[in-house]
């Protein structure tokens, strides 16, 4: 970054707001903004954490605490979700007005839009009222320069009586200046009451001081959003998006999974050799490498690839602006249901992780519509669920086929099913505003930001490594411990039979129900704590009956569900039901956090069950009635 | 041509207005007022969704989608629209 700053990486803290200072003589500074200024990108420059950016309203919905320091100057860096004003009642507003009222920050850097100037010092002119310590970064000024905007930034400083800094905190540029305002402001001893500009309107403010050298700035973006919102082309365009991703990923993560199969195949023999030689019991071997390391491997040789992929496009749609048109062209669909064009961004942020999601769904200003879009979140298939899709479908509905076909059979009968989610989404949204949660739809105000070219590398790069670790964490925490876990009941034996084959037996009557059967009911179940593990489950539960040697081979695999008695039924069945059911035990809890409620909890648990388990009802019935082919 | 007052909601893309008027109420009337929404104001009806409603307005350098709903609450000035085809 070419900073002089050395960023201490302090976790990203959620909404405590216990300042956590290192040294006494640290400066507290709170962020302020509008929604999409890139006030989390000035907080991700200067501290050198990574909170997630989006080109959209809203993106970030909590407050964060980072630490950062600049020429031997410690900082406390709080990151306060955009808000449009201060005197509006929302709950964020009121977060924000406290937090600048509390005292705690010594200063508060107001940051502005370069592009949108005169909107976005309004709410930097009510923070002038309630507080001289004040510095204004007007950030995005890279973005306005390429529209020909030019600010004076020195005159704006002279009428505002606080300092103004230009800033392109994407480039990592102006910061310093940034920097160096929060100290002087700081280090100013009385209190200047009277100096700083008050009581004008942001309109007389900018008179003069914004210059649009060229008039015609908005027209490639219009020209765009033309396009993206047109009656012909937007829902064309929109399934070309959804199914070209989904194809991408397949294409893509095909021969990385590969690899990563043969590689952790070939460890698993070395490592059983050096368990072999290190003179371990066998059931200790066992317990290690065909409980714990296989399903590790297996969630890293299946799961990660796709999730390296899809993670990283669709990080690049988020970053471009298209993701705001969609709730914009979806919006009136959702009014048909009675609830809200955003639940669109909240679904989109639900493939990423139905946690995040539900978080995400802060951003539906109306509780009713908030509550619909947290209990059908999970109707999109998460990170986790989502590799579970492509693996059953590449094995069961694309496997006569080659190359090209079939990674494009694949990616339709992808979005099919994601189709699929997104039509459960809406009937329950709508079966919900017509019984429990009565109301008419309310307002809808979005904001369709401008669009930004995504910085492709760093986007790959982020996400890739963040992902990585992230999949890799959870891997570990819930995959290992379930592994070791998952052998044992796989090599307990009661009367002759193993525990992991009793409750699958016990479940079996029930299952069949379903077009499952109880090892799929069962997995499901097990893999509460997380989706991951479903696909790993089921096969040590299989395995405990036969043996299979490795799992490089994904014919292999297909050949064991296939002799326990997989058909395309089966098949069918266990991935709708991987789209509709209980959200993972992550997910509920921060439903229960979000709602308040251990109520809709129990709601948003039952509910896709509900759904999940008729839908494979009937097409257990319709198949039986067809005759099974 | 005199100005005559309008709807925002009868604005077609392309035609802009004068804002008179916002007549929403509870909250949503202070968040577009914050967004900039404010008598006097100059705004541009620039999208239509795909499905009729919402529309995307350009006001104060920001493009933001309200729904019809509202719109037909807030009160505009026409300063240049389209005469109706005459048939």
């Amino acid at each position: 970054m070419g900073l002089g700053n050395v960023s201490v990486g302090t976790d990203a803290i959620d909404c405590s707001l216990e300042i956590k200072k290192k040294r006494e003589n640290d400066i507290v500074v709170a962020l302020a903004g509008n929604p999409n200024v890139g006030k989390s990108t000035v907080f991700n420059g200067m501290t050198g954490l990574r909170q997630h950016t989006g080109n959209w309203a809203g993106k970030t919905v909590s407050t964060a605490q980072g630490y950062a320091s600049y020429n031997e100057q410690g900082y406390v860096l709080v990151d306060i979700p955009g808000c449009y004003s201060l005197h509006t009642r929302s709950p964020e507003e009121e977060v924000a007005r406290e937090f600048i009222c509390s005292g705690i920050p010594d200063v508060v850097v107001a940051v502005c839009d370069a592009v949108c100037l005169e909107r976005s010092l309004g709410l930097a002119i009510q923070i002038l009222e309630l507080t001289d310590r004040v510095v204004v970064c007007v950030n995005l000024m890279d973005e306005a320069e390429k529209k020909h905007i030019r600010i004076d930034l020195k005159g704006l400083q002279r009428r505002l009586g606080v300092p103004v800094v230009g800033t392109a905190a994407r480039k990592g540029e102006g910061l310093e200046g940034v920097y160096q305002a929060v100290n002087r402001v700081a280090g100013q001893e009385e209190d200047r009451h009277g100096k700083a500009f008050r009581g004008g309107n942001p309109a007389e403010l900018c008179q003069g001081m914004v210059v649009y050298e060229d008039e015609g700035y908005l027209e490639p973006d219009r020209k765009k959003d033309r396009f993206f919102t047109g009656k012909r082309t937007a829902a064309p365009m929109m399934l070309l998006f959804l199914f070209g991703a989904f194809w991408l990923t397949i294409v893509g993560a095909n021969y990385p999974s590969q690899w990563l199969r043969e590689f952790f195949s070939f460890l698993e023999g070395e490592m059983m050799k050096g368990f072999v030689w290190l003179g371990a019991p066998e059931w200790l071997r066992e317990m290690l490498v065909y409980g714990i390391y296989r399903v590790v491997a297996w969630i890293v040789a299946v799961m990660l690839p796709p999730m390296a992929i899809f993670f990283p496009l669709f990080t690049m749609m988020e970053d471009s602006g298209y993701l705001p048109r969609v709730a914009f062209n979806m919006d009136k669909c959702f009014r048909k249901c009675h609830a809200c064009g955003k639940q669109s961004l909240t679904m989109a942020m639900g493939f990423g992780c139905n946690a995040a999601g539900v978080v995400g769904c802060r951003i539906i200003d109306s509780p009713r519509e908030r509550l619909i879009a947290i209990l059908t979140n999970s109707f999109v298939p998460c990170n986790g669920r989502f590799p579970t899709l492509i693996a059953i479908i590449v094995m069961f509905f694309a496997g006569g086929m080659a190359g090209f076909r079939k990674s494009f059979a694949a990616a339709l009968f992808l979005a099919c099913f994601i189709m699929l989610g997104i039509g459960a989404t809406f009937f329950v949204s709508w079966a919900l505003s017509v019984t429990v949660l009565k109301g008419e739809p309310s307002s809808f105000v979005l904001e369709l930001p401008p669009y930004r070219r995504p910085q492709v590398g760093r986007v790959i790069v982020r996400s890739v490594c963040d992902r990585t670790i992230f999949v890799l964490g959870r891997a570990v925490a819930a995959a290992a411990p379930a592994g070791a876990v998952l052998w044992l009941l796989a090599n307990t034996q009661i009367n002759g039979m193993t525990v992991l084959r009793c409750l699958a037996q016990a479940l079996e009557p029930f299952a069949v129900w379903f077009g499952l059967d109880g090892v799929i009911l069962l997995a499901f179940i097990l893999g509460f704590p997380a989706n991951e593990i479903v696909v790993p489950i089921m096969i040590m539960a299989y395995l405990s009956q036969g043996t299979l040697s490795e799992i490089s081979d994904p014919n292999v695999l297909k050949r064991l569900l296939v002799d326990n008695g997989w058909t395309w039924e089966t098949a069918i069945c266990t991935m709708l039901f991987s789209l509709m059911h209980w959200p993972c035990a992550t997910a509920c809890l921060t439903i229960r956090k979000e709602t308040g409620s251990w109520k809709w909890m129990a709601a948003a648990l039952a509910i896709p069950t509900a759904v999940g388990g008729a839908v494979c009802m009937a097409v257990h019935i319709l198949a039986a009635a067809v005759g099974g082919f | 041509m005199e100005n005559r007052i309008s709807r925002l909601a009868a604005l077609h893309p392309g035609e802009k207005g004068r804002i008179v008027g916002v007549y929403v109420r509870d909250g949503m009337g202070q968040r577009l007022k914050d967004m900039g929404f404010e008598p006097g104001v100059e705004i541009e009806c620039v999208l239509e969704s795909p499905f009729g409603d919402p529309a995307a307005y350009f006001i104060k350098g920001t493009l933001i989608a309200v729904r019809k709903e509202d719109a037909e609450k807030i009160e505009v000035e026409m300063i240049f629209f389209r005469e109706p085809q005459c048939v």
